[in-house]
């Protein structure tokens, strides 16, 4: 049995069949070959899969594909660009909290939403924030050291932490 | 193309390196936090990994594995399967091209596989296999598997085509079934002095089955061109790789071509060498169907068919006497190899003999050590291969004897080291340059400042502990066997294109091999690319990204180059401008002379290439010195690692702020090993093999404040002085905060990982494990 659904992908609209018990992330990696999306368990522990679903965090590899019928998800490919990175992106840059990168999108990911959702916060809350995700390469020492300097650069800019919007 | 004769180069680049050691580089290159070069890529999302890489007309592969651990395999049918529309091809296990017979070693071994349109195709037609399995008794316990009696696994030291498989000779009568390898080694006369000693101290140490928990899982397209195989798939040691694939599926070397993706994922050992399960398999797939065939692993069968860390049971004797000195000290050591061999069984036994040896001063030693085959999930690589779960015995052993002793466990440890310039115990020359008595003293110092202000409240137990650890830079004894080269060409328009053996598994080699170059030649780091040369190209290295040799050995060959391209360029730019090559100078990428200021792409008419070349003639042990702080709430048996501070030796920091990456994923692997992480089984059925289940850290666990302190002592045969610091960094990470628990509760948890349930029953004199043993 398959199902249709048309749904906004990082700002354009797509149309493509799906079952009902397809995971997104097959769905994006596989149908739509958007391998930005990363896959690396199929328990929603690790994390790489991470995209926003009308611009909340989810793990695409525990959401049903139907379900994003009619919404909008946007993938690591819509936060910023390579000649205009998001401060987001700035930051992992300068503070080293990339090794291999495979999970780098999802923490980036993770980050855009947390930072979306909050106010003030310290380093506590930030790794209560980064804690579904995964990194077997940095200790998360420099992803933390990235979100915390952020907290400084966005109370000036706490409009738009979407960025490139 | 320039080349000197090979050890001329070698001479010439420890040489230099003695130079530099005493005068600090200069800021341009080497020393600097230069940003990762490949990092916009992954910040982007645009890095293409093992797991992302798709080619035409490709196949999908499904394995079929078995869900018993032990028995033989009288028939397999793949009739049906074969029939299911999308199905190209269907093997049985016995069909499969190489060493396979019809013997299954353990849950995740091989029964069939099928290639078909689409994966879920594949994996459809799986379940029409039929097949027929005679069930033979497992064995799980490694020191019950070598005795007599035991069911056979395999035959000892089968021929399996595993790298550096050596002779052996076993002395150990008890020692007969499964073996895989084997070592024994005695200096002095242990006996007498452990009867003559003031103490003598005692006991067993048990370390876990765990799992690398890459996050991109084993990936592979096999294909065929003739009689050539082609296998793309991320692989740190790829020349090593080929020829072991090359013997198992019976084809020449020469046959057999290994790339790596566009961007290759984490190793930590987990990628190093080929797998049974793995690419024989999609290479049988894409020869009976003549098409590229995919195989991919299931997060489930990376722990069941991707490899683990030895599990090893320990036993250490140590003498001492009544002040503290060392005087004999006797290990035994059993490894479990699992089902199948990986060729490391016998550095885990090499590492867990010769590492202490590195460290102190052990008059009287013996050491005997045995790697067992039994009806478990294989083992293999994984950063700091058996010294790890040595250094956990060790260092536990060295807390419990100097608190016997009377001694503090750092005072006592500073009375046994092995000091710069004195020869090992076991005769094999002397510690050139060491850095842990500073490792020590800078260590300390950061510990006390961050956690002397603390007060703890009455409701919980704080403990604090120290550990050392040491491992040898490069895969083996630095007796000029391991050599590296490398090419640099710069083209016409002042960029450097650097082919070398290196293989970026996100530890950061290409930017460091970019800084070498930028720093001997006068270009900015963004103007070199780092390449991978083929194994079939003119360029000499025998083992890639492995042993934590990058930096040393093909950063040593890439700095041999950087002078040889840095001397022609000068040479050609003096000859053009007329002038003399002292009165030229080249920075980011611009010549200066007296008369003008120019760029190299103004002058260059001709590209230059140059080969360079290291050896490795020696093996510098590179050494830490952790230090951690817990926190134990005695309600549950929580263990929290409050502080932990990392002084590790790496000879010369050439990227200090990538340095600090290393020692922090250390302490993250160390911290897990300690406190977390452990493949459950139940009769060889891994009870928590998906990553819900199986506990890897998360910043939760990892240290409430982690400091790093870097020190560099200038290693003369190292590039810049650098030496290894990926491997050497994670050995002391799991003791330090064992004895830390030990101080908080006054027990020794000798099984890590020290779970709350295991430290509960300890802080009341009580072994969680017996009284709730796991079945295995």
């Amino acid at each position: 049995m398959t199902v249709t659904v048309t749904f906004e992908l990082d700002g354009e609209s797509v149309t493509v069949e799906t079952r009902p018990d397809q995971p997104l992330r097959e769905l994006l990696r596989e149908s739509l070959d958007a391998k930005q999306v990363k896959s690396g368990c199929e328990s929603g522990r690790c994390g790489v899969c991470t995209v926003l679903l009308d611009d909340t965090v989810v793990k695409s590899c525990l959401t049903p594909a139907p379900k994003v019928d009619g919404r909008r998800v946007r993938t690591i490919a819509d936060i910023g660009t390579d000649e205009d990175l998001h401060p987001v992106q700035t930051k992992f840059v300068d503070n080293f909290a990339a090794q291999c990168g495979y999970c780098t999108p999802g923490f980036v990911l993770a980050t855009v939403d947390f930072l979306e959702n909050t106010d003030e916060f310290d380093r506590e809350d930030a790794k209560k924030a980064i804690k579904g995700n995964v990194c077997r390469c940095t200790g998360y020492e420099k992803i933390l050291d990235a979100i915390e300097t952020l907290d400084e650069e966005t109370d000036a800019d706490r409009d738009s932490p979407l960025g490139t919007e | 193309m320039t080349r000197e004769a090979p050890g001329t180069d070698s001479s010439r680049s420890i040489q230099a390196s003695r130079e530099t050691a005493e005068q600090p580089p200069s800021k341009r290159g080497v020393g600097t936090a230069t940003k990762r070069t490949d990092i916009a890529s992954k910040v982007r999302g645009t890095a293409i990994y093992g797991s992302d890489v798709s080619r035409p007309s490709t196949l999908h592969a499904a394995v079929l594995r078995a869900e018993t651990p032990h028995g033989t395999l009288r028939t397999v049918d793949t009739t049906a399967a074969t029939d299911c529309d999308g199905v190209v091809a269907a093997c049985s296990r016995s069909e499969l091209r190489g060493f396979f017979d019809d013997r299954i070693r353990h849950v995740g071994d091989v029964i069939a596989a099928v290639a078909a349109t689409d994966r879920e195709t594949a994996y459809r037609a799986l379940e029409e296999i039929e097949y027929d399995v005679i069930e033979h008794e497992p064995v799980f316990d490694a020191a019950t598997a070598v005795q007599a009696g035991a069911p056979i696994v395999h035959e000892n030291q089968p021929d399996l085509k595993q790298h550096r498989q050596h002779p052996i000779e076993v002395t150990n009568e008890e020692y007969v079934n499964n073996i895989d390898d084997y070592h024994a080694y005695q200096h002095g006369d242990v006996d007498e002095a452990l009867n003559t000693a003031d103490h003598v101290i005692e006991r067993s140490y048990t370390t876990p089955r765990v799992s690398h928990c890459n996050l991109d899982t084993h990936c592979c397209i096999a294909s065929w061109t003739d009689d050539q195989l082609h296998v793309e798939t991320t692989l740190g040691n790829i020349t090593q790789a080929q020829e072991e694939l090359g013997d198992f599926l019976e084809i020449d070397h020469d046959s057999v071509e290994i790339t790596v993706p566009p961007t290759p994922s984490s190793s930590f050992g987990g990628r190093s060498l080929p797998k049974f399960t793995f690419e024989p398999v999609a290479a049988s797939l894409s020869e009976r169907t003549g098409r590229p065939v995919r195989l991919e692993f299931p997060r489930d069968v990376e722990f069941l068919a991707g490899e683990t860390r030895h599990k090893t049971e320990w036993e250490l004797t140590m003498g001492v006497t009544d002040d503290g000195e060392i005087t004999a000290l006797q290990t035994s050591v059993i490894a479990d190899t699992g089902g199948y061999p990986n060729g490391v069984g016998h550095i885990v036994l090499s590492n867990g003999r010769d590492r202490p040896l590195d460290m102190y001063r052990i008059p009287n030693y013996e050491y005997e050590g045995v790697s067992v085959f039994t009806n478990n999930v294989p083992a293999g690589e994984y950063r700091g291969i058996g010294v790890t779960q040595g250094t956990f015995a060790l260092e536990s052993h060295i807390d419990e004897v100097a608190r016997t002793v009377g001694m503090d466990p750092l005072t006592f440890r500073s009375r046994n080291l092995l000091e710069e310039g004195e020869d090992r115990s076991n005769g094999r020359g002397p510690i050139d340059t060491s850095g842990v008595t500073e490792c020590l003293e800078r260590g300390q110092r950061t510990f006390e400042r961050i956690t002397d202000d603390r007060s703890s409240s009455s409701n919980e137990l704080v403990g604090r502990g120290v550990a050392l650890g040491t491992h040898t830079t490069g895969s083996g004894a630095g007796d000029g066997r391991d050599v590296s080269e490398a090419e640099l060409t710069m083209r016409t328009d002042g960029t450097v294109t650097a082919k070398t053996a290196g293989v970026e598994l996100g530890q950061g080699s290409d930017t460091v091999m970019s800084q070498i170059v930028a720093h001997e030649v006068g270009v900015p780091p963004e103007a070199v690319r780092v390449e991978r040369f083929p194994a079939s190209a003119a360029l000499d290295d025998s083992l890639g990204a492995v042993a934590s040799r990058s930096t040393y050995l093909i950063g040593g060959a890439v700095r041999d180059a950087g002078t040889q391209l840095s001397s022609t360029l000068v040479d050609r730019i003096s000859t053009a401008l007329d002038c003399s090559p002292a009165d030229v100078r080249i920075d980011d990428g611009t010549v200066h002379t007296d008369r003008s200021t120019v760029s190299i792409s103004d002058l260059l008419e001709e590209e230059i290439t140059v080969v360079g070349r290291a050896t490795a003639d020696d093996a510098p042990a590179s050494y830490g010195a952790h230090f951690a702080e817990v926190v134990v709430d005695p309600g549950t048996g929580h263990v929290d690692v409050r502080t932990f501070v990392a002084a590790q030796d790496v000879g010369f920091a050439i990227n200090p702020k990538m340095v600090e990456g290393q020692l922090e994923g250390a302490v993250l692997h160390g911290v897990e090993f300690a406190i977390c992480s452990e493949l459950r089984a139940d009769n060889g059925i891994p009870e928590n093999s998906s990553l819900a289940d199986y506990s890897v850290a998360s910043p939760v666990e990892m240290p409430n404040q982690l400091e790093c302190e870097i020190i560099e002592s200038a290693e003369r045969s190292g590039p810049y002085g650098a030496k290894g610091l990926g491997t050497p960094s994670l050995p002391p990470v799991a003791p330090a905060i064992g004895n830390a628990i030990r101080d908080a509760i006054g027990n020794r948890i000798t099984n890590p990982p020290a779970t709350a349930e295991r430290v509960f029953f300890a802080m009341a004199g009580r072994d969680f494990d017996e009284e709730v043993p796991v079945d295995e």
